[in-house]
């Protein structure tokens, strides 16, 4: 092709669109943290000695895994993989928020204002009446500092209790706010 | 001072290609432009501003380096909106940095040109992953590879970079092949597929890039594959519900047909030529169509002596189509020799073997091969002879 007419403009254009996709993504997880519902969950190590991957940490929750019991209403045979589902959560008595209902497919009308839904998605396509589903929120993964990374890592091979402070929008949406470990913050998110 | 131009026209003057008057013409064409450049010093000040680009182009590595490597040591340190900045800048540098290289030297960087914008289009995918770690966002990498398309192939199009559409091509791929509904038509995520892939033939095809085109082309068969797939099962769980008598029986209809179909066209032409798919234009797909059963029939019959009666019918068949047109189809006759050493394979592979052990097997076989490579090459001569005993005649 031997003209481009409005190149620069469109470069322009391509430039502004891009970073815009970046700053959007930035703003919408700083509004998350920022307005979410704060929510304390516990994690259960997945293989302690495979905590670390590459430059972060995977995390495992209570809520990872939804028995059947827990659905409501529908009963659906089995899920596919990526089948969206929303988790309603609810603080124990020690202070930790456990999973206490489950609905498939999109938030309930009837929830109540104080109750706290969390989204999520079916891990593998699985059967889902008699064996709990592998869910998927998105929170799966800290990102530490290398100085910081061995430091939890060893912690939480000593079992310690590792506690994820998670932030909830309206739409169900977490992102990560804090990483606690026996009560002592770690690592907290800043806003940007 | 003659310059490497004036030179060639000398030579060409005095090897004739250009005349006298052309040649005088053309050099003073070279003398009026030196003597223009030469008037607004352009040659001078173009040779000082090169050697300034060289000086200042190296200052730049440099410093870029430099930066790098503090940037890269303090990593950590670096306020993490000054990172995404800097990746913005990235971008921004990419894509604009490649658009005045379009402006300053239009068709001759093009490929330095395509650089600044895959760096740009880097700079993105960069930009994506470091948002993603800022926030902890696990998500799965089939939605960031969607994003990525989207970003590429729509900056892609706008600055008409054929390296993006292409590398865009590459994850909406990805994204696809990855994708639960990867074998269904039906499905949205098909029809993304389709329409992005044929948005992007449709640049290729406006900007008369060949390789992109093929490039779309191949990932869109890439993307067609798991439904390939769906249907090749479909079709042999289909095949395998039809009772095995039915099966062998069509396809020894088949099988006879074709042989019919081979000698007839080749034998009775005034016959065949009337009912077209015996005539002798077809032989190819005849052949095909024999063979194919063949090979069914040997995915019926595999044991002991279904097994040999298949591999008789094989031979047979490849015989019939060596005596019809063996001498002027090359294709079918090599195509026939082969099958033909194959049943052999097979047929001892079967039989003999066990009553041989293995070196008295290769012994027969060798000897069998011998002897097959002997009668090939007498028919080969025959038929050359005959060939040529025509050719001599008409």
């Amino acid at each position: 092709m031997h003209r481009k007419p409005f190149l620069l403009a469109s470069a322009l254009a391509s430039v502004v669109a891009l970073c815009g996709v970046l700053g959007w993504m930035i703003a919408d997880r700083a509004a998350i943290l920022r307005d979410g519902h704060e929510i304390v969950l516990k994690t259960e190590p997945i293989d302690p000695r495979d905590l670390l991957r590459g430059r972060y940490v995977r995390l495992n929750y209570l809520i990872s895994s939804i028995p059947p019991l827990l659905y409501k209403d529908q009963v659906v045979d089995y899920f596919d993989s990526g089948t969206t589902i929303f988790v309603r959560v609810e603080e124990d008595d020690d202070g930790f928020w456990t999973a206490k209902e489950a609905v498939v497919g999109s938030l309930p009308d009837d929830r109540a204002d104080g109750d706290v839904w969390i989204r999520g998605e079916t891990r593998f396509r699985m059967a889902s009446t008699n064996t709990p589903a592998f869910v998927l929120y998105g929170i799966e993964r800290f990102y530490t500092p290398e100085h910081v990374a061995p430091e939890i890592e060893e912690r939480m091979r000593d079992r310690a209790v590792t506690e994820i402070v998670v932030a909830v929008a309206d739409d169900g949406r977490a992102q990560i706010k804090a990483l606690r470990q026996d009560g002592e913050t770690i690592f907290t998110e800043r806003l940007f | 001072m003659a310059t490497l131009i004036e030179r060639q026209i000398e030579d060409w003057e005095k090897r004739g290609v250009v005349d006298a008057e052309t040649a005088t013409r053309l050099r003073d064409d070279i003398g009026a432009g030196m003597a223009r450049a030469r008037g607004s010093h352009a040659t001078k000040s173009a040779r000082r501003f090169s050697f300034f680009q060289v000086v200042a182009f190296f200052a730049a590595i440099s410093i870029a380096a430099a930066v790098l490597i503090f940037v890269a040591a303090n990593w950590e340190y670096v306020p993490r909106l000054v990172r995404v900045s800097g990746v913005m800048a990235i971008v921004a540098f990419g894509y604009l940095g490649g658009a005045f290289v379009r402006q300053r030297f239009g068709l001759r960087r093009t490929l330095v040109e395509e650089a600044f914008y895959l760096v740009g289009g880097a700079a993105f995918i960069g930009g994506v992953a470091l948002v993603g770690q800022m926030y902890h966002i696990s998500g799965d990498t089939r939605d960031a590879a969607l994003l990525y398309a989207a970003g590429l192939g729509l900056s892609g199009f706008a600055v008409r970079s054929r390296a993006l559409v292409a590398v865009a091509a590459g994850w909406i791929t990805y994204w696809h092949l990855e994708g639960p509904q990867a074998g269904n038509l039906l499905s949205l995520q098909f029809l993304v597929f389709a329409i992005s892939i044929g948005a992007g033939i449709a640049f290729a095809i406006l900007t008369k890039a060949r390789w992109l085109r093929r490039v779309l082309y191949l990932a869109g068969l890439v993307g067609l594959v798991p439904f390939a797939w769906e249907v090749l099962k479909y079709v042999a769980d289909l095949y395998d519900s039809i009772p095995p008598e039915v099966r062998i029986a069509v396809w020894v209809a088949i099988y006879v047909l074709s042989l019919v179909a081979i000698l007839a066209g080749r034998f009775l032409p005034e016959v065949a030529n009337r009912i077209s798919p015996l005539s002798a234009k077809r032989a190819g797909g005849q052949f095909a169509v024999g063979l194919l059963s063949i090979a069914f029939l040997h995915g019926e019959l595999d044991t002991d002596a279904g097994l040999i009666v298949v591999s008789c019918l094989a031979v047979i068949f490849v015989l019939a189509a060596l005596y019809a047109y063996g001498r002027d189809r090359r294709v079918i006759r090599y195509i026939s020799y082969v099958v033909f050493v194959g049943e052999v394979f097979i047929v001892y592979g079967e039989t003999v073997y066990s009553m041989l052990g293995t070196s008295g097997f290769f012994l027969a076989l060798g000897l069998v091969l011998a002897v097959i490579a002997f009668v090939v090459y007498r028919l080969e001569r025959l038929w050359k002879a005959r060939k040529s005993k025509e050719a001599t005649n008409a």
